[in-house]
């Protein structure tokens, strides 16, 4: 396990830039998910040794190694860029660990470069090298240094969406592969599935929160992981209690909601968060909770989809409302069309 | 894209590059062809172009080996007193060369320049102050040009090799090191081509005794003092001749570092 504990990490200026206890499962993939200037790239810097925390301990399978140095810590570390050596080719590249350790192990080259499919590139100078390959020439050059932990920050961030497939599936098979346990940095939401056994959200240096993968139904913890995450009605208004129900109103809408969020004190001032995915257009209002009668005042064309602007009548308010472009309903609704809106209880979430 | 070329700026060009056009042609002017083997063949000329030649190689290295961690603790590190001693490697190019020397000069006619003096080789008035003045002179160039190599270097390499097992002296002698490499050359050659043609402050130390002290650039003080039109323009002459070639052999290392 990899152990962060009460971690605090501050810039020179007296800036806290990370604050966090958290602890990584090894043998696993676990994606660090968060936004620009969320602390990530530090977070990895801090774990391979190269930046010292100003309070709390780092503790490795029950050893501390706060003070280590990172060659004797041995994280991999692949930073977004400058990834490989410049003026070495890619088999001085990979074989960099071997030659400081004096070491010849050819064997561990050969197999990894096969596998990772680099052994056509081995003697090439890596200037004309693609986006694909120098993320496969430093995976290789990691592992062969003896790297049981890797550090990725955004390694698919250059990469086109089917080079990006490739290296997600390639960086789970390796890690399966050499029992490795990878911590990625990332803000493609998409990729963090893709790879993830655990998801970390990091916003403003503090994780808010930890999601175990394959999940269900995800349900954003906080109002910053919803606005990091995208795609999410958020209107502020207040908790009211009647008839034994807990309902949200704002600006004329009032939305009944789960019972679970009973305990929250009555007209506290609250955020309602419900994804544009979960809202359903249905034909009327009867029989049915949570319809609301509007218009639609905005319409976007997306490659797989349909974006819907949909404001509540006697409101000021938009919601998006996406529909896929195979569950759609025919006809097409137009616009300034007047709808009825189903809001979900079960997906109506309320966000501090 | 090109950029359509608009002659108002290039005018400037051609009126400062004509200031020393015509000072170059003005040396031919002078230039006696017939008295060029006699001097250029002199056991005094010779003295010199060995003296300047042999002073600034060893300058140049001893400048650049001094420069290397200096540049390389200036360009990565954070230290107590960091803006202060940049700004103090300033003062050779910022401060006249005739002043620098005068303070070397200064500082060995105290008790502890005397005593340094004493308890190793003469350096005022000795082939010792050539060396000393020159490498004062050069020293915080080699620095100044060293550190923006550095610079341009990302400290991400070294991070790297760092997680790849290599200690930090394994990490800079392996990555930093290289990757330097051809800057290193090329700051080499401005400290060479500058040690070459210091005047001011080899002059106020070491002085200008001919087959003694006299480097190229003394000697064209020398001759020009004595009327000697002839020998100063031979000196001005292979003076010229070093500095373009170590110019063109600066952008050619330049040229080929960037590709």
């Amino acid at each position: 396990m990899i152990d962060l504990q009460n971690i605090q990490y501050k810039s020179t200026k007296g800036e806290t830039l990370l604050e966090l206890d958290h602890q990584f499962e090894l043998n696993q993939f676990h994606v660090i998910l968060g936004p620009s200037g969320a602390g990530k790239t530090i977070l990895l810097e801090l774990l391979a040794g190269l930046v010292q925390p100003t309070q709390g301990e780092l503790i490795f399978e029950g050893t501390k190694v706060t003070n280590l140095f990172p060659e004797v810590r041995k994280f991999g570390y692949l930073p977004q860029d400058n990834v490989l050596f410049p003026h070495l080719t890619v088999r001085q590249n990979v074989e960099y660990s071997l030659k400081i350790k004096g070491i010849h192990n050819q064997t561990l080259v050969e197999e990894l470069a096969n596998r990772l499919k680099i052994n056509h590139l081995l003697d090439r100078k890596i200037d004309f090298l693609s986006g694909g390959e120098i993320q496969r020439v430093a995976l290789v050059r990691s592992i062969v240094a003896g790297n049981k932990v890797l550090l990725l920050d955004e390694p698919t961030a250059a990469l086109d969406p089917a080079l990006k497939n490739e290296l997600c599936y390639l960086l789970k098979e390796i890690r399966e592969l050499y029992q490795l346990t990878i911590i990625m940095v990332t803000h493609d939401i998409e990729v963090a599935y893709m790879v993830g056994d655990q998801l970390v959200f990091l916003i403003d240096g503090q994780i808010q929160q930890t999601t175990q993968l394959p999940v269900v139904k995800f349900i954003p913890a906080n109002l910053k992981v919803a606005q990091f995450i995208g795609g999410y009605n958020l209107i502020t208004g207040q908790i009211l209690f009647t008839n034994q129900q807990v309902s949200f109103e704002t600006n004329g809408l009032k939305l009944l909601v789960e019972d679970g969020y009973k305990t929250i004190p009555p007209t506290t001032e609250i955020t309602l968060g419900i994804s544009s995915t979960a809202l359903n257009l249905v034909k009327t209002n009867e029989d049915l909770s949570n319809v609301v009668q509007g218009k639609i005042k905005r319409i976007l064309q997306k490659q797989h989809s349909v974006l819907l602007f949909f404001e509540p009548n006697h409101t000021n308010f938009l919601f998006e409302i996406e529909l896929n472009h195979q569950t759609r309903l025919a006809p097409p609704p137009q616009l300034g069309d007047e709808i009825y809106v189903q809001f979900p209880e079960e997906n109506l979430y309320l966000l501090n | 894209m090109k950029q359509k070329t608009s002659y108002r700026y290039v005018f400037f060009v051609f009126a400062i590059s004509s200031v020393y056009l015509v000072l170059i042609g003005t040396l031919f002017w002078f230039f006696d062809p017939t008295k060029f083997v006699q001097i250029f063949t002199s056991d005094r000329t010779f003295y010199s172009l060995k003296l300047s030649i042999g002073i600034a190689t060893v300058v140049a290295l001893i400048s650049t080996l001094l420069a290397i961690p200096a540049a390389y603790a200036l360009s990565r590190y954070k230290f107590p007193g960091k803006q202060f001693l940049d700004n103090l490697l300033e003062l050779p190019m910022i401060v006249s060369p005739a002043a620098l020397g005068a303070m070397i000069l200064l500082f060995f006619s105290t008790k502890y320049g005397s005593a340094l003096q004493d308890h190793t080789t003469q350096i005022v008035f000795a082939i010792g102050g050539i060396f000393i003045a020159q490498l004062i002179t050069v020293v915080g160039v080699s620095v100044r040009l060293i550190k923006s190599v550095m610079d341009e270097i990302p400290v991400r390499y070294e991070h790297i090799s760092r997680t790849l097992g290599a200690t930090q002296w394994q990490s800079f002698r392996t990555v930093t090191l290289p990757l330097a490499k051809k800057g290193i050359l090329a700051s080499y050659i401005v400290a060479w081509a500058k040690a070459v043609g210091e005047f001011g402050a080899t002059i106020m130390v070491a002085g200008a005794m001919p087959l003694k002290t006299e480097t190229l650039t003394t000697s064209i003080f020398l001759r020009l003092s004595s009327a000697d039109i002839d020998g100063a323009v031979i000196f001005i002459i292979l003076l010229l001749s070093i500095g373009f070639l170590a110019l063109s052999l600066f952008r050619f290392i330049a040229k080929k570092s960037t590709r």
